[in-house]
């Protein structure tokens, strides 16, 4: 290729990487969100055993890093025009790509499996809210938080509590058909009203909770797999494009 | 005529009012539901004729002949604090009921209804319910272009210059 060509396509090299740099920083940025889950709904995806979207999130911190220091390296391999450090800038972005497939796979299929419909929450719901073990105790902590930030009760509703029987049921058979935190509270976390929650009235919060815990589970998944397929998408026609200068390189 | 009814009237006293049982309606009493499975709630008697007053409830499983009877005191219309209905439990679940209110020597009709059935958690199925697309997309897409950049680099380490 004339050495116009050659500077042409080092050129055009040399931004994509400046570009992939970019995105895969920003992966970085946004995989560490997902970890550091500010909506505190881990214990959901935990105590089931199917916390694979968290995991997914944590290769992507570090797939996200190695590709912004790959890319760096690549940018010098492309200007010192040198084969041999354009191969191991090809071999080493492959291996943190197939990394990056892998996590990226993993977060989109966990979700299904978390979320793809209410069963799985519910059933944890009924099963270890206000029960004494440590999966339990995260469990009950967490939807305690969730039913009051968000005002709901149950997964679907209310009706959960009356539908099925639980756990908290089988502890406090005397007490409301559904725990005290579907009711509001006033800020000294005592019942607003107790004969309004207990006959289901007004106070009673009468949406269903899956609908957050779907919708935050969803985000964190997008943003690792969707996210994560963007920039996996730029590096595959960047790589193509490195393949290609490494050819027409002496 | 007016005579006639004024007659009729004073011979109609006021314990001949009928005394009505029926179960809160969540759409008009604003209540979630009045049927749980261990309990009914019942709108209370009407407070103008029946205020204050001491009333039972009477109720047994449907043909069975145990009667078993809770009290409570009708609520005075002034009481804005009182809840909308009275909170029949200690019900068993899935069992169908007679329910009737006995104010003094007033009984009212018989009110008959079922408790919700009650499932075990156990039997929910929380298994995968079905794969999504984006899932399918992105698998497919990603194990292709992985395929594609392994092909490109074999050929690159071992068929070009």
């Amino acid at each position: 290729m004339a050495s116009g060509g050659l500077a042409c396509l080092m050129f055009t090299l040399v931004a994509l990487n400046i570009l992939a740099a970019a995105a895969s920083l920003a992966l970085f940025a946004v995989a560490i969100w997902v970890v550091v889950d500010g909506y505190k709904l881990y214990a959901i995806s935990a105590v089931s055993g199917k916390d694979d979207i968290f995991a997914a999130a944590w290769i992507a911190i570090f797939t996200g890093f190695a590709f912004f220091l790959t890319c760096l390296f690549g940018i010098f391999a492309a200007v010192k025009r040198s084969r041999r450090l354009m191969l191991v800038y090809l071999i080493v972005m492959f291996i943190i790509f197939i990394f990056e497939c892998a996590s990226a796979i993993t977060a989109a299929t966990n979700r299904d499996y978390l979320v793809g419909n209410s069963n799985l929450v519910k059933k944890q719901m009924l099963q270890y809210y206000t029960d004494d073990s440590s999966k339990g105790n995260q469990i009950t902590d967490t939807w305690n938080r969730v039913m009051q930030e968000v005002k709901c009760c149950g997964a679907d509703g209310p009706a959960d509590w009356i539908t099925f029987d639980s756990t908290y049921k089988t502890k406090f058979p005397n007490s409301f058909s559904w725990p005290p935190n579907c009711c509001e509270k006033l800020s000294n976390s005592e019942v607003k009203d107790p004969i309004s929650c207990r006959d289901g009235g007004i106070t009673l919060f009468k949406k269903g909770c899956f609908q957050h815990i779907e919708w935050v589970l969803s985000h964190y998944t997008w943003a690792v797999n969707w996210y994560g397929f963007a920039v996996l998408m730029l590096v595959f026609f960047m790589l193509l494009l490195a393949m290609v200068y490494y050819i027409q390189l002496d | 005529m007016l005579a006639v009814l004024f007659v009729v009237g004073t011979l109609c006293p006021l314990n001949f009012a009928a005394l009505d049982i029926s179960l809160l309606d969540p759409r008009s009493d604003g209540v979630l539901t009045a049927i749980f499975s261990d309990a009914f709630l019942l709108r209370f008697p009407n407070c103008t004729t029946y205020g204050d007053k001491k009333a039972e409830v009477l109720y047994q499983i449907l043909k069975t002949d145990q009667n078993q009877t809770a009290s409570f005191t009708v609520p005075n219309c002034n009481d804005k604090q009182a809840s909308r209905g009275y909170l029949l439990n200690k019900l068993q679940n899935g069992t169908s009921y007679s329910v009737w209110y006995k104010i003094g020597d007033e009984t009212s009709s018989n009110l008959t209804n079922s408790t919700i059935p009650v499932t075990n958690f156990s039997q929910i199925n929380d298994g995968l319910p079905a794969r999504s697309g984006a899932m399918v997309v992105i698998t497919v897409i990603l194990a292709v272009a992985m395929v594609v950049l392994l092909a490109g680099l074999i050929f690159l380490m071992f068929f070009s210059g």
